[in-house]
C-alpha cells in the first residue's frame, strides 16, 4: 500500500523508558539484516543519528509505523507523543509502559505534589515562612529549565490514539518478529489491517493455558513471598503459595519466569476479557485459597483468610506492578469524547 | 449554612434465591425502605466478580452491598463462601489504594428476613454518609499537561 | 546569546540532549549534557517488599538490567545476613560474566561502531549499525549478530529471559543447571574469547593503526586527569561481580580503598538546580566545581577508570592486552608499572580489554563442573533493617542501599548508579570537547555536532540509569519565602 513502491517507513522511540523495548527490536539477532531490508528506518534515537529536527522535518502520515515504548512522564514525552502521532500511519504502544504505564506507573500511587510537599518538610520550613517547594524554574544563568513532571505518569493511549499495542516488559523478539511481519504485510502488500486496538505479539487467553508446570488442583493454606522458600520445580506457582500473575496474564511469551522458579509478575498485561489485573487475581486468589467446610462461619473464614493474605503487604504494587494505567482503580469513567474505534479505522483507511 | 449532605449511592448485588425474595418483602410489607439502595440480582452472591464491585465504584457508587444466602444454605452449596473470600482479600486492595473497606461490604440473609437485608443497608447507608462521597478514582489521576506548581501556603499569605 | 542543541543524542542508551550556548563573539560559553528524563525509582520503590526490588530496579534499564538485578540481590543478600551457597556464587558471576561481554559488544559495534568505522563524515543515514556491516562486511557482521544471540542464550538460560531476566533471589539462585547446559555454555564461552580476541585485533587494525585515531586517543584534548575508581578482588585484580572499591589518585597512586556498604563516607553528591542527575565526587579531597586539578574529587569509573585504578587483570589475555594498551598510550610512571589513561577515546580500547577479561573469566566458571546442581539457595536470616549490594556495571561502579522496616518493606533507596559516577566527568569533557571545536566563526555542522557526541559516545553512557531520580530523591531547590513573597533563603538538597 505505499503510495511509491518504497520501502515501508519505520519509526522508533522511547519516552520514559528502559531502553529495553528498543533491545528487543535489537535482539531480533538474524533477522536484523530483514528488518533492515524490509523497513527504511526514519528515527530511532538508539540506532539511527537522525534528530528532532528531522522528525519534525517529515511529512505527516510520512512514517508507516512507529513503535513507541515509555511511559509518558513528561510534557515533553506527551509533545512527542503528538508529533509521532502526527508523522505516523500507524502508531504502535510497544512494551507495557506504553501499553499500560509499567513500571514508571507505581509513581502515581502518591502525587508530585505529595512527594514535593515531603521536601518541603525536610528542608525545615519554619512558623512565619511559606515554603514553595516547586519543580524549580530556569537556573540564573541561560541553562535550560530542569524537566518538569506531567502530574501522572500515563500510558501512551491516555494522550494520543493508538492503532496496536505490542505488549510485554520488553515484548518476546519472537513475538516482536511475528508482530512485525503482520504490520509489514499490511503496509507493503496491502493485507487486511488487524482490527483496530488489536494486540498483536501476544495470546488472547491467560498464561496458565501456554506454562508447562503441572497443575493438580491443591489448595493453599497461605500465601507466601517471594523469598520465603524455593518453589518445587514442574509444579504450578500458584497452587505452591507464590502469587504468580499468570491467571490474570495475557500469554504469548512462554511462561519464561515461572520456569526457572519465579512467579509471573504480570508484564505481557490483561488477557482479552480482563478488564482489571487485580481484580482478577483477588478472584484468583480467593479460588485457590484452602475452602474449609460449608459450616464454617464468617468468622473462622475471616480469619483463615486474613491469615492466608497477611503476606501480600503490597497489593496495588504486586497485583498492578505493570498495569496501572489500565486498571479500574486508576482510570476515570471513560469520557463520551473519546473517538470511536470504528471513526479511529476510518481515519487510516485509505 | 446548612451543609448539604450527600446521599449515598449503594450498589446492591442480591442473591435471586434468599436476598432478592427478601427484598420483594420488605417492598410488599413496606418497611423501612432504603431508597440509598439501587438492587441488582445475581443468581448467587459468587456471581459477582470483583471486577464487578470496582465498576460500581467508577460508576458513581459510595458503598457496594454484597447480600447472599447465609454460609452453609447457598443454593449452589459453596458459592456463598467464595463470595466472602472474594470480598476480604478485595477489601484490603481497597485499603491499600486509600478506599475505606467498609464501602464494601457482604450480609447473609434468608428470604423471609427482609429486616436484615433493611437492616444491613440502611447500617451501609449511615456508614457512608459520615464517610462521605467516593472520590473515584482514588489514585492520583490528572491526565494531560502538567499542573501547576505546588505551595504550601501558612495562614493568609497569598500563593507566590 | 547563540544556543546550538543537538537533539536527542543518538547512540546512547536513554534521552539525552546537548546544549551549547555561544557568546556575542561566537565562542563557546557553555556546554551541558541534559538528561531530560526522569522517572522516580527512588520514591516508586518505597513500600515495596525488599524481594521484589530485583524485578523493579531491572527496569531502570533495557541495556544493563542484569547490573540492577545482581546489585539489588547482593543487598537483599546483606538485608537477610545470608551468605549465598558456593555453587549459587558461581552461577551468578558465570550470569554476569557473559552479560559484561554482551553489554560491551553491543555498545562497541552498534552504539559507538558507527563512529569508529564509518566515521562521523559519513550521512547520517550511514551512521547506524548497518552502515557498519557494510564498513565490516557481511562476515563480521554475521559474526556479532551471533555473539549477541548466543550470549543472550546465555542469559536466558541461567537467567530465566533474555532481556529483565529474573533468577536472582536472595540466598542464591532460583535454578540449577545441569551437565548439558553447562557444555554448552563452556562452548559459548569459548566462542566469546575468539571472538574478543578477534574484535581487539580488528580494533587494533581498523582503529589505532590510523594515525588520525591515535591521535585522538593520545590528544590532551580529551584527556581530563581525574581519579580512577573499580571494583577489585583481594589481590588488587578487577572484578566485575564482587570486592573492595579502589580509588587511584590521578597520576596512579592508591588513594583510597573501601568495601562498598562504606561508601557513603568517601563519595559524596553534589547538586546542581538544572539537572536532577546528581554529581557524585570524592569527599577527600571534596567538591571543587566542574573542573579538574588540586582538590578536585572528579573521578572515573567506567572500562578506562577500572583499567587504571585496578593493579591487575585477573585473566592471562585480558592482563596482556591491558598491558599492550598502557603501553601504547600510557607508558611507565617514573615509580610505579604504568601511569593511569586519562584521554577518554581510549575507553573504547579500555572497554574491548574487559570485554576478554569478561569472556575469560566466563569460560573459566563454565569448564568447571561445580556450576552444576548442587545447592543453590542458603536460609535466609532475620531481616536487618539494611543492606548494600555493589557490582561493576559496564559504565562504572553501581551500588544499591535499601533500608526496610521490620516486614522487610522498603522504606528508603539510594542508588548510586554506574553513569551517574562519571556524570561531572562527562560534563567536563562536554564543556572542554565543544571548546576545541567550536570557536568564534565555526559552522556547526553536523560532521562537528557528531564529533562532539563522540566525546559523549565514548563514555557509553546509559541515561535511563542516569535518569531514574525524582523529586523526593533528588536535587531540589525549595524557595524559602515570607509573607510578602521576599526570597529567604533557597535550600537545596545535597546527600
Amino acid at each position: 500500500m505505499t503510495s511509491d513502491g518504497a520501502r515501508p517507513r519505520l519509526g522508533m522511540y522511547s519516552a520514559a523508558g528502559c531502553g529495553g523495548c528498543d533491545v528487543a527490536v535489537l535482539n531480533l539477532g538474524e533477522r536484523l539484516p530483514a528488518l533492515a531490508q524490509t523497513f527504511d528506518i526514519v528515527f530511532a534515537p538508539m540506532l539511527a543519528d537522525f534528530k528532532v529536527a528531522d522528525l519534525a522535518a517529515l511529512p505527516d502520515a510520512g512514517i508507516d509505523l512507529c513503535l513507541f515504548n515509555g511511559t509518558i512522564r513528561t510534557p515533553a514525552d506527551e509533545d512527542m507523543a503528538h508529533l509521532l502521532r502526527r508523522k505516523s500511519r500507524f502508531m504502535v504502544a510497544f512494551g507495557a509502559c506504553a501499553e499500560s504505564g509499567g513500571v514508571p506507573a507505581l509513581a502515581n500511587t502518591s502525587t508530585v505534589d505529595e512527594m514535593l510537599e515531603r521536601v518541603a518538610a525536610a528542608s525545615g520550613a519554619s512558623a512565619g515562612a511559606e515554603a514553595e517547594a516547586s519543580q524549580p524554574a530556569r537556573h540564573a544563568t541561560a541553562m535550560p529549565a530542569l524537566p518538569r513532571l506531567c502530574p501522572t505518569a500515563c500510558s501512551l493511549e491516555q494522550v494520543e490514539l493508538v492503532d496496536y499495542t505490542i505488549p510485554g516488559c520488553p515484548p518476546e523478539p519472537a513475538q516482536v518478529w511475528a508482530a512485525l511481519e503482520t504490520l509489514a504485510g499490511v503496509v507493503v502488500s496491502g493485507t487486511e489491517l488487524p482490527w483496530p486496538g488489536a494486540t498483536l505479539g501476544a495470546s488472547a487467553a491467560a498464561l496458565c493455558e501456554e506454562c508447562p508446570l503441572t497443575r493438580e488442583d491443591r489448595k493453599v493454606q497461605r500465601f507466601r513471598r517471594l523469598h520465603e522458600s524455593a518453589a518445587a520445580p514442574d509444579r504450578c506457582l500458584l497452587e505452591q503459595g507464590f502469587v504468580c500473575l499468570g491467571v490474570a496474564t495475557r500469554g504469548g511469551c512462554g511462561a519464561l519466569c515461572p520456569q526457572v522458579g519465579i512467579p509471573c509478575s504480570g508484564c505481557y498485561g490483561q488477557p482479552d476479557g480482563v478488564a482489571d489485573q487485580g481484580a482478577r487475581m483477588v478472584a484468583a486468589l480467593a479460588a485457590a485459597l484452602d475452602a474449609g467446610t460449608t459450616s464454617d462461619g464468617a468468622a473462622v473464614v475471616s480469619g483463615r483468610v486474613a491469615a492466608a493474605i497477611a503476606g501480600i503487604l503490597d497489593p496495588i504494587g504486586t497485583f498492578y506492578g505493570f498495569t496501572l494505567q489500565r486498571s479500574l482503580l486508576a482510570r476515570p469513567r471513560p469520557a463520551r469524547s473519546r473517538r470511536p474505534a470504528e471513526e479511529r479505522h476510518e481515519a487510516h483507511h485509505h | 449554612m446548612g451543609q448539604e449532605i450527600h446521599e449515598p449511592v449503594i450498589v446492591g448485588f442480591l442473591c435471586h434465591w434468599c436476598a432478592y425474595r427478601a427484598a420483594d418483602l420488605v417492598g410488599m410489607a413496606r418497611a423501612q425502605i432504603v431508597p440509598n439502595l439501587r438492587p441488582v440480582r445475581v443468581m448467587c452472591s459468587s456471581r459477582v466478580d470483583p471486577e464487578l464491585v470496582l465498576k460500581a465504584f467508577q460508576e458513581g457508587a459510595d458503598g457496594v452491598l454484597i447480600v447472599g444466602c447465609h454460609l452453609g444454605e447457598c443454593h449452589y452449596v459453596d458459592g456463598n463462601q467464595r463470595a466472602l473470600r472474594r470480598v476480604l482479600i478485595l477489601q484490603a486492595v481497597l485499603r491499600h489504594a486509600g478506599v475505606a473497606p467498609e464501602r464494601l461490604e457482604i450480609a447473609w440473609a434468608s428470604a423471609s428476613e427482609g429486616n436484615l437485608l433493611a437492616a444491613a443497608a440502611v447500617g451501609m447507608a449511615e456508614r457512608l454518609r459520615r464517610l462521605g462521597p467516593l472520590r473515584w478514582p482514588p489514585l492520583p489521576q490528572h491526565v494531560g499537561r502538567s499542573a501547576p506548581a505546588a505551595v504550601v501556603t501558612a495562614g493568609n499569605g497569598a500563593p507566590t | 546569546m547563540k544556543r546550538i542543541t543537538i537533539d536527542p543524542l543518538t547512540r546512547v542508551e536513554g534521552q539525552g540532549r546537548v546544549e551549547i550556548l555561544l557568546d556575542d563573539r561566537g565562542d563557546v560559553e557553555d556546554a551541558v549534557l541534559i538528561v531530560p528524563e526522569l522517572r522516580g525509582f527512588e520514591s516508586l520503590c518505597i513500600g515495596r517488599p525488599a524481594e521484589e526490588m530485583p524485578r523493579l530496579t531491572s527496569r531502570i534499564c533495557g541495556l544493563c538490567p542484569e547490573a540492577h538485578l545482581m546489585a539489588s540481590v547482593k543487598a537483599l543478600d546483606a538485608l537477610y545476613q545470608v551468605k549465598i551457597p558456593e555453587t549459587a556464587r558461581r552461577l551468578r558471576e558465570l550470569f554476569y560474566s557473559t552479560f559484561i561481554v554482551l553489554d560491551h559488544a553491543t555498545h562497541f559495534y552498534v552504539l559507538a561502531g558507527p563512529d569508529l568505522f564509518v566515521g562521523p563524515d559519513a550521512r547520517p543515514e550511514e551512521r547506524t549499525f548497518f552502515g557498519v556491516i557494510r564498513a565490516l562486511g557481511n562476515d563480521v557482521g554475521k559474526r556479532v549478530i551471533d555473539a549477541r544471540t548466543r550470549n543472550l542464550g546465555v542469559i536466558e538460560r541461567l537467567g530465566g529471559r533474555s532481556v529483565h531476566p529474573v533468577a536472582a533471589v536472595p540466598g542464591g539462585w532460583s535454578r540449577t543447571i545441569d551437565e548439558g547446559a553447562r557444555a554448552e555454555i563452556e562452548a559459548a564461552a569459548r566462542a566469546n574469547v575468539a571472538f574478543a580476541r578477534d574484535t581487539l585485533e580488528l580494533f587494533e587494525r581498523v582503529v589505532v593503526a590510523k594515525p588520525e585515531m591515535l591521535d585522538l586517543m593520545g590528544s590532551e584534548s580529551f584527556a581530563e586527569p581525574t581519579y580512577s575508581m573499580s571494583t577489585v578482588d583481594a589481590g588488587g585484580s578487577l572484578s566485575f561481580y564482587d570486592g573492595r572499591l579502589r580509588v587511584v589518585a590521578p597520576d596512579g597512586h592508591q588513594h583510597a580503598s573501601f568495601a562498598a556498604r562504606d561508601y557513603a563516607l568517601f563519595i559524596g553528591e553534589h547538586v546542581e538546580p538544572w539537572t536532577y542527575v546528581t554529581f557524585p565526587y570524592l569527599l577527600d579531597p571534596g567538591w571543587m566545581g566542574l573542573t579538574v586539578g588540586a582538590g578536585s574529587g572528579v573521578y572515573l569509573a567506567s572500562p578506562l577508570g577500572r583499567l587504571n585504578a585496578a593493579e591487575s587483570l585477573p585473566t592471562p589475555l585480558a592482563q596482556s592486552a591491558a598491558e599492550s594498551m598502557f603501553a601504547a598510550l600510557g607508558g611507565p610512571g617514573p615509580d610505579r608499572p604504568r601511569r593511569p589513561i586519562h584521554n577518554r577515546m581510549a575507553t573504547h580500547w579500555a572497554r574491548l580489554v574487559e570485554m576478554l577479561c569478561a569472556a575469560e573469566r566466563m569460560l573459566e566458571l563454565a569448564a568447571d563442573p561445580r556450576v552444576c546442581g548442587g545447592d543453590v539457595r542458603a536460609e535466609l536470616g532475620a531481616v536487618t533493617g539494611e543492606g548494600v549490594g555493589s557490582v561493576e556495571a559496564p559504565r562504572g561502579t553501581l551500588i544499591h542501599h535499601y533500608w526496610t522496616d521490620e516486614r522487610g518493606i522498603i522504606t528508603k533507596v539510594n542508588l548510586i548508579v554506574g553513569t551517574t559516577n562519571n556524570h561531572a566527568a562527562m560534563a567536563i569533557s562536554v564543556k572542554r570537547a565543544a571548546r576545541a571545536l567550536i570557536s568564534r566563526g565555526t559552522v556547526a555542522s553536523d560532521p562537528l555536532l557528531a564529533r562532539l557526541e563522540m566525546i559523549v559516545r565514548a563514555y557509553d553512557p546509559c541515561l535511563s540509569c542516569a535518569a531514574h531520580a525524582f523529586p523526593g530523591g533528588a536535587p531540589l531547590a525549595v524557595h524559602l519565602r515570607d509573607r510578602a513573597g521576599r526570597l529567604l533563603r533557597v535550600v537545596s538538597r545535597e546527600r
